[in-house]
């Protein structure tokens, strides 16, 4: 094999230049980036928003460590083309030969095309340069538009850095894809406790200011404003990669098979930027959590390296710290499954709730607040779809369970 | 890996002794809450089961790791972390069926079991021998011989 790029300097981009690394050392291995930065967390920059981590620590690698491990980093570039022909990629002036790539060029946060929301004053979190701005910016009367788990993390850290946030979500309740209704309305109401207002089913439909943001109107009401956070969703960086002639999928990412290569032959793809298949429903699903990418990653890379390795699914698992407090989700929601088939163990002590989710008697899904221990537990029998009745056979069994003795912690949440 | 932290539930009383002097070895504190070993207790049926961290050769907890902190040591096998760069965002602990992450309220960090440098305190305190440490055919070679010395002196 001549060499291997990669386009993109994430979570999916350097999992895959790590795992190849650790197989062969002498393959040439070229990393070309946007960003003139080394990898970064882009899942605690709400954290460093608030405060809680200090920008230098939301680093993961510094730029000589991609030198010890031998990549040739060509970051600041912007890819104008690339020829899957004659295998080469045009970025700026230069051009670069290759013979295997791998696609991690991520997705990228999107404001929706509403008046206004192009004067200074609205910003979106997704990158460093982001939140470098936003504290630059100096905001006090914060509107956030959207509440998945972005737009959660932002509004509370920027409450917690002194100011007054306003939150808008345009579906039935907060956390629409991650929490169902009824611990969406727990979370919601300690969002309120905390001092942050919450409004449900209502859209914003213009910025008002003169090219500041002075204000914002919904479809109900008009709040006052400086800064307006988007966190309305993000949109995958695929249009290199379609000019090529790779194959997108119905939701907008690129197609990849089980090997994470793309319709074309040496071509992987991995990250955000994909469409991968959900472990548990086998239906095609766009995850954009930093563990799915990572793994794909590592499958991406020894494919691409020659071994066979099927990629698992992904599977989502998000856990927020909402004002202190530990709130989980794994798997599925209700919204996403069959209501008709799903059973819900539901459950709750003064400080905790919980609710699995079961269809056909095996784990599809659990949301929680307030716990921490026994869900690796629930989320290990999830992926190795465990059934219910397996489970209590092997707990009561005094022998059986000194063997998996990991089933206990799960007990509680999965006996009515 | 060559020596291993292994569990003998059957031997376990439940009596805590690992806890404390996991807590005490690496926070000096004297407080149970801190370790990183734990006894899953099922009092009613006399079931006792020490839970550590089984230093899994694909952990669940790095892939979970958000800031990648978690890695395997190339020599010892053991999983590691980079403490410093730990953020607590609990990831881990909600990713390991073993509930062998633990949150360190002291210093604000998720920590696991690290062998103590190649001493378990745990070990060293278990009264019954439930914890033992070492290759796996040497602790097994060890029961056969307590085995057979029992057989022959009943």
């Amino acid at each position: 094999m001549k060499n291997i790029i990669i386009i993109g300097n994430g979570a999916a981009g350097n999992s895959a230049a790590e795992t190849i690394r650790r197989q062969n050392m002498d393959v040439p291995i070229v990393m070309i980036a946007r960003e003139e930065l080394p990898i970064y967390s882009a899942c605690a920059l709400p954290d460093c928003l608030s405060g809680w981590v200090n920008r230098n620590q939301l680093f993961i690698k510094q730029m000589q460590d991609y030198k010890r491990i031998g990549i040739i980093t060509k970051f600041g570039y912007e890819i104008s083309h690339i020829d899957i022909k004659q295998r080469l990629i045009l970025i700026d002036k230069e051009t670069v030969a290759f013979d295997r790539l791998i696609l991690a060029t991520g997705s990228r946060a999107i404001i929706p095309p509403v008046p206004g929301s192009n004067m200074a004053g609205n910003f979106v979190v997704k990158t460093i340069s982001d939140i470098d701005q936003i504290m630059a910016y100096k905001p006090h009367q914060v509107l956030v538009v959207g509440s998945g788990n972005i737009g959660v993390e932002v509004a509370e850290a920027l409450h917690m850095r002194g100011c007054h946030v306003t939150m808008v979500e345009v579906m039935d309740h907060i956390l629409p894809r991650i929490f169902d209704k009824e611990p969406a309305r727990r979370l919601s109401q300690m969002l309120l406790d905390h001092g942050i207002t919450v409004l449900t089913r209502e859209k914003v439909i213009g910025v008002s200011g003169g090219g500041r943001v002075e204000g914002a109107t919904t479809d109900q009401r008009a709040i006052n404003c400086d800064t307006i956070i988007w966190a309305a969703g993000v949109r995958q960086n695929v249009e290199i990669a379609q000019t090529a002639g790779v194959r997108i999928g119905k939701l907008g990412g690129i197609q990849v098979d089980s090997h994470m290569q793309t319709n074309l032959e040496g071509i992987y793809a991995c990250g955000d930027c994909i469409e991968s298949i959900d472990m548990l429903t086998g239906k095609p699903t766009l995850s954009l959590l930093w563990p799915n990418a990572k793994r794909q990653g590592e499958v991406a890379a020894l494919n691409c390296l020659g071994q066979e390795v099927d990629y698992e699914g992904a599977v989502s698992m998000v856990v927020e710290d909402i004002c202190g407090i530990t709130a989980v989700s794994i798997g599925m929601t209700s919204a996403a499954l069959d209501p008709q088939n799903t059973t819900i163990l539901e459950g709750q002590t003064p400080n905790e709730y919980w609710r699995v989710l079961v269809q056909d008697d095996l784990i599809m899904g659990m949301q929680t607040i307030g716990i921490t221990s026994g869900l690796g537990a629930v989320m290990t029998l999830m992926k190795k779809r465990t059934t219910l009745r397996e489970f209590k056979q092997t707990v009561i069994d005094n022998n059986l369970i000194r063997k998996t003795a990991w089933y206990l912690p799960a007990r509680r949440f999965l006996e009515v | 890996m060559s020596k291993q932290l292994i569990i003998d539930s059957t031997k376990c009383t439940g009596c805590g002794l690992c806890q404390m002097a996991c807590a005490i070895k690496n926070n000096r504190q004297c407080e149970p809450s801190l370790a990183r070993i734990r006894i899953w207790r099922e009092e009613t049926r006399g079931i006792f089961i020490p839970m550590v961290c089984q230093q899994c050769e694909n952990p669940p907890c790095a892939a979970a790791c958000l800031m990648n902190v978690i890695t395997k040591d190339p020599v010892t096998g053991l999983t590691i972390r980079k403490i410093d760069a730990c953020i607590a965002c609990r990831a881990c602990q909600v990713a390991c069926p073993f509930e062998a992450s633990h949150y360190d309220y002291l210093r604000e960090v998720v920590v696991n079991c690290d062998h103590c440098e190649g001493s378990p305190a745990c070990v060293q305190y278990c009264p019954t021998g439930a914890l033992q440490y070492g290759s796996l055919n040497e602790v097994l070679d060890n029961c056969r011989q307590a085995e057979a010395l029992r057989r022959v002196c009943t």
